[in-house]
């Protein structure tokens, strides 16, 4: 597929948002996958922010805990952070260049040799919901940012995936409730992992296996595995 | 069960809803997500509650908010608010009721009354740190998962006694209490420290009814 054709398939996976099994989730790890082969970074993130202005990691390119370590690292300076607070891209920011400004998080990135990092704000009209966060080890030109901030705009439609979300109050609902899913999937990998004896990693891939194989919601089946209510998910063979 | 309420409408709201099964507190809870009625008058309210509408109005109740109580799949109740006149919450009190919905989810956790009894009256009060909001940390949760499945309690039981236990093997001077704790615990799937044998009851989950007078 040409790069075009993959950002349309990923235009046309947001319009999708408006079916009644969309699952929030699933939808961003999608889209931070289709950010790492488009866009030619290493890894990629959305951060969203919760009532009190926190940012929150929900989705990223591979679920990998050092990597969501390092989102986590942005609650309290990083790039996600300054593009949530401005409003505006951080691009090309170069991690040696800025140890003073994100301390913890400049050294961590580092020592898992990224070299650039960006940071792309989720915006809706005049409101910041987050931000999509890039990590390469090199460069990023001004076609892949764009194409970097049209898949950010993607990713804030499958967010509010609501018709009437003009509504501040809606808005603030449907972010609430996007974390506590994440909050059940991160439960359920938990449980996962202890009963299979596999990683966290490996029980994430296994939990979306089975939602996509089975046509289930990812969130619905991580709240089912964390209440005890589904039959017991295995190993699939081969992953 | 009732677990506070302040007043008498606030009480005779939360048994028509309970005693009905209906009303904006049992969807939050089925939904997982807040429940906001700004008007009951409303022909779509009315549609939503056929049963629920003529018992708040009979209370003179004519907005209902409510707020699930929980952390991921752990659901300790719900909180409910309500008006006597219409009209949505403003987005500065949206927020307020989802953090004061966080740390009443927080307190409950820690004031299980069965456990209580089971331990004696040593837990009525979390203790000093175990108030604040629960982390969204993915690993605390990830080891809340792995807990509940190593000591076959819950996951809101798991929680608990991981973050009871984090906070009295570290002093107030460390920045983040859990972080060394979930490292020897998410990587070995083992519990560092064995907890102590699980309660004698399991906990079930949404028994709690918060309310309060908006």
């Amino acid at each position: 597929m040409t790069r075009e054709e993959q950002l349309y398939e990923a235009f046309v996976e947001a319009a999708d948002t408006l079916v009644d099994d969309f699952d929030v989730i699933d939808f961003l790890h999608t889209l931070a996958e289709r950010c790492v082969h488009l866009l030619g970074v290493d890894a990629a993130g959305l951060m969203l922010a919760d009532q009190h202005g926190t940012l929150h990691a929900t989705a990223a390119s591979s679920e990998n805990a050092r990597l969501l370590e390092l989102f986590e690292l942005q609650t309290d300076a990083g790039p996600c952070l300054d593009a949530f607070h401005t409003g505006t891209a951080v691009v090309n920011a170069d991690l040696r260049a800025n140890h003073e400004r994100w301390p913890r998080f400049a050294e961590a990135a580092e020592a898992n040799g990224f070299i650039a990092v960006h940071a792309l704000p989720l915006r809706l009209r005049d409101t910041v919901i987050g931000a999509l966060n890039l990590l390469s080890a090199g460069p990023l030109s001004d076609a892949d940012t764009r194409a970097g901030q049209a898949l950010a705009d993607v990713a804030t439609i499958g967010i509010l995936a609501q018709r009437n979300i003009h509504q501040a109050e809606l808005l603030t609902i449907q972010l609430q409730t996007a974390l506590h899913s994440r909050v059940t999937i991160e439960q359920a990998k938990g449980m996962l992992a202890e009963r299979l004896q596999i990683s966290v990693d490996e029980a994430f891939n296994l939990l979306r296996q089975h939602a996509r194989s089975r046509n289930l919601r990812l969130s619905d089946l991580a709240r089912d595995v964390a209440l005890g209510s589904t039959a017991a998910i295995q190993p699939v063979s081969g992953t | 069960m009732l677990a506070w309420g302040r007043e008498k409408t606030a009480v005779a709201l939360e048994d028509a809803q309970f005693s009905l099964g209906q009303g904006p507190g049992p969807n939050a809870v089925t939904d997982g997500a807040p429940v906001l009625e700004p008007d009951l008058a409303l022909a779509e309210a009315v549609a939503r509650y056929p049963a629920f509408t003529p018992a708040a109005a009979n209370l003179r109740v004519r907005a209902v908010f409510a707020f699930p109580l929980r952390i991921g799949a752990i659901s300790v109740g719900v909180l409910t608010a309500h008006r006597t006149v219409p009209g949505p919450l403003t987005v500065a009190q949206l927020a307020d009721a989802l953090a004061l919905a966080d740390a009443v989810t927080v307190l409950l956790l820690h004031q299980d009354p069965r456990r209580s009894q089971a331990n004696g009256a040593s837990r009525k009060q979390p203790r000093p740190g175990l108030t604040q909001p629960a982390t969204h940390r993915a690993q605390v949760h990830q080891a809340t998962g792995m807990i509940s499945v190593q000591l076959g309690v819950s996951l809101a039981e798991a929680l608990v006694r991981l973050r009871a236990r984090a906070y009295a093997r570290t002093d107030s001077s460390t920045t983040s209490p859990m972080t060394w704790w979930l490292g020897d615990c998410a990587s070995t799937h083992q519990t560092p420290d064995h907890p102590e044998p699980p309660p004698p009851c399991s906990r079930a989950s949404g028994e709690h009814t918060w309310r309060c007078a908006a």
